[in-house]
């Protein structure tokens, strides 16, 4: 009869017949968890191309105007550019006390797919001549199946900042005066953003937040001004 | 409800903590004659274990008994 | 053993098992945050602090396999049962790994708003919960686990008890499996991710049905009924085939366990449980003359049962008798520690009585 192998004994030198073993198993579970964390690294979802160029501040001047959300309309005529704060809220005060005025405001441009927006670090009156409101464009009313998207982390400062993941900061974004935003992609292929709105034009109706980050269908009058789309969203389904 | 239920949790474990503390530094040896010569390390291990069994530790412990 | 507790009752095993542990989870982070930098280049680059939250996130569920694969693994294969020895710093790790993710997706998706982080996370506005629900609770149940994995909850609770409480790893491991199905899942990843998540729930289901059709088939081969004397003593079959030092496993029904060790030319007989975590004792071996547990080295005196001074660890002990030329055990215990006198093997020529 051959004599059973050694037991392993936690606290005793480790029996020579175990070495090749424990090596095997230490090695083949190593490179097991190394090809899991490759493959799960490789397989993350497309972002998209949303750019935060926290290392470059822009200023800006233009018109502050506020419906509902602040943006600024430069006086060159380009599309409005969000103005948000620095975190998951509205811009500061400065700006809010500059709506209707014009402004020069600094911070760090965030950019994804031509909207703009500027996270506010500074804002102070610029005594630009204020532009002549522009024309708002009715598109007629739509229903758009859809993600409500905090507009923030969308256009660059989070990478992956939408899907169910991302919902929690989304809502939290949207709470703190992050502006709501929709993205959809039409019959030919072509992506389009919208902000979305009230149906009054005021801010998006609180019953949407629980929705936001899921597959929902909006609906209401859109219309396109200062560059944006704009979804007047009617209240959810209940 | 959930956030009823996570208040619940976290008071939960606060009052563990309070209670882990004066156990892990000496009430604990009156549970177990091998923690009565623990090191100060154990002691500090225990703490967590105290926090989440410390309406049973405090039971045990006011009974006095030794297991 | 549980002579005097400290933090970790290190061994220089211990250590180096640790020393991997905690190397091959930096590796795991670096692997993963490293190839996500290298493929997804800017524009579509995935920010580093997800990346991280996801590395951790994807760890911790790895760690969750390997944590739940040991028992069965070690049931099939005895030998890599030095995996086993281990297994409560390896959950203890698995805990610091998922509540490292957890502060990373608190300060990332709950931080900088005008909100509770922890609320913000885990409750929707209208009061309901998402994805994140599970996690937190996957989570508390690791803690608990963690926070109870000292040998002094061992003690306090019992073995059987704290087995009992520290199962509820499988109620973790579903936990997580809701959590990232009902997250990550649902946000459309690459095929890799549900295949990944998929082969896991099946190795580990397969390892557990294997492991228990083992147990079950042997378990069924007990004593035949014509092994059982009169009086219920039953033959323990050819003694002599038994390895010196070693143990053969007896099912004595009721899903009692008898070890009957042989030393030499003597016999004695203990219960199968070790009093530490239940360990199977006959799968042990003798070892400075004493039974030694395979699962974390505790230690018995094959005739009475006791632990060495200073420690104070007992299990039942068993009767054995020559009837007839053959071994026979008593299936009744005798009390934890009871000692007893070992039998010398009869040899085949010995008189009958």
């Amino acid at each position: 009869m051959t004599p059973p192998q050694p037991i392993y004994v936690l606290y005793r030198p480790l029996p020579a017949t175990l070495l090749a073993l424990v090596l095997a198993v230490a090695g083949s579970l190593a490179g097991l968890a190394m090809g899991v964390a490759a493959a799960a690294a490789w397989g993350q979802p497309d972002p998209g191309p949303g750019v935060w160029d926290t290392a470059n501040a822009a200023t800006l001047t233009g018109h502050v105007a506020a419906h509902p959300y602040p943006m600024l309309l430069p006086h060159d005529g380009s599309a409005g550019v969000l103005l948000v704060g620095v975190g998951k809220v509205g811009p500061p005060g400065a700006v809010l006390a500059l709506v209707g005025h014009g402004a020069r405001v600094t911070g760090y441009p965030l950019e994804r797919g031509g909207l703009k927006m500027l996270e506010v670090q500074e804002a102070t009156a610029d005594h630009w001549p204020s532009p002549a409101p522009g024309p708002a464009v009715g598109l007629g009313v739509h229903a758009i199946a859809t993600e409500i998207l905090d507009s923030k982390c969308y256009l660059g400062a989070m990478k992956p900042g939408h899907g169910p993941g991302h919902k929690a900061c989304a809502i939290l974004c949207i709470a703190g005066g992050i502006p709501p935003m929709i993205a959809w992609t039409d019959a030919a292929g072509r992506t389009h953003h919208a902000l979305v709105t009230g149906p009054d034009g005021g801010p998006m109706p609180e019953a949407w937040r629980p929705r936001v980050a899921d597959r929902v269908v909006v609906r209401g009058r859109l219309t396109s001004r200062d560059g944006w789309l704009w979804m007047a969203a009617d209240a959810p389904d209940p | 409800m959930a956030t009823a239920t996570i208040a619940a949790i976290f008071v939960y474990l606060a009052l563990g903590l309070l209670v882990a503390v004066p156990m892990a530094w000496r009430g604990i040896d009156r549970l177990d004659p091998a923690a009565a010569r623990g090191s100060p390390g154990f002691r500090i291990v225990a703490i967590p274990g105290i926090m989440v069994l410390w309406p049973l530790v405090l039971a045990r412990w006011s009974r006095g008994a030794r297991p | 053993m549980s002579h005097r507790y400290r933090a970790v009752q290190w061994t220089r095993h211990k250590a180096v098992y640790d020393g991997v542990i905690a190397g091959a989870c930096v590796a795991f982070v670096a692997v993963f945050i490293g190839i996500g930098m290298a493929v997804h280049r800017p524009p579509s680059e995935v920010s580093v602090p997800i990346l991280l939250m996801r590395a951790l996130g994807t760890l911790a569920i790895v760690l969750l396999h390997v944590v739940l694969a040991i028992g069965p693994l070690s049931r099939l294969w005895p030998r890599t049962t030095f995996l086993l020895a281990n297994r409560r710093h390896l959950g203890v790790a698995t805990f610091l790994v998922a509540l490292l993710h957890a502060a990373v997706v608190l300060g990332f998706y709950g931080g900088f708003g005008v909100q509770n982080p922890v609320l913000a996370v885990l409750v929707r506005p209208d009061g309901s919960v998402g994805f994140e629900f599970p996690g937190f609770l996957a989570l508390l149940v690791l803690f608990v686990l963690a926070a109870t994995s000292h040998d002094i909850w061992l003690a306090f609770l019992g073995h059987a008890l704290w087995k009992w409480v520290h199962m509820a790893a499988y109620g973790a491991y579903a936990l997580v499996v809701a959590h990232v199905a009902l997250g990550v899942l649902a946000g459309k990843p690459s095929i890799f991710l549900p295949a990944l998540l998929l082969a896991g729930v099946l190795v580990l289901g397969g390892l557990h049905l294997a492991a228990g059709r083992r147990e079950r088939h042997r378990d069924a081969r007990g004593p035949s009924p014509h092994a059982r004397a009169e009086d219920g003593w039953i033959d323990i079959g050819d003694p002599a085939s038994i390895p010196d030092q070693r143990a053969r496993v007896l099912c004595i029904g009721g899903g009692h366990r008898v070890a009957i060790f042989r030393v030499g030319d003597r016999l004695t007989a203990l219960s199968n449980v070790c009093a530490h975590q239940g360990g199977p004792l006959g799968e042990g071996q003798v070892m400075d003359g004493c039974v030694t547990c395979p699962w974390h080295g505790y230690q018995y005196r094959p005739h009475d049962g006791q632990s060495p001074p200073p420690y104070s660890e007992r299990v039942p002990t068993y009767e054995l008798r020559v009837r007839g030329g053959r071994v026979q055990v008593c299936p009744t215990p005798n009390a934890p520690g009871t000692p007893t006198t070992p039998i010398a093997i009869p040899s085949p020529t010995s008189p009958r009585p």
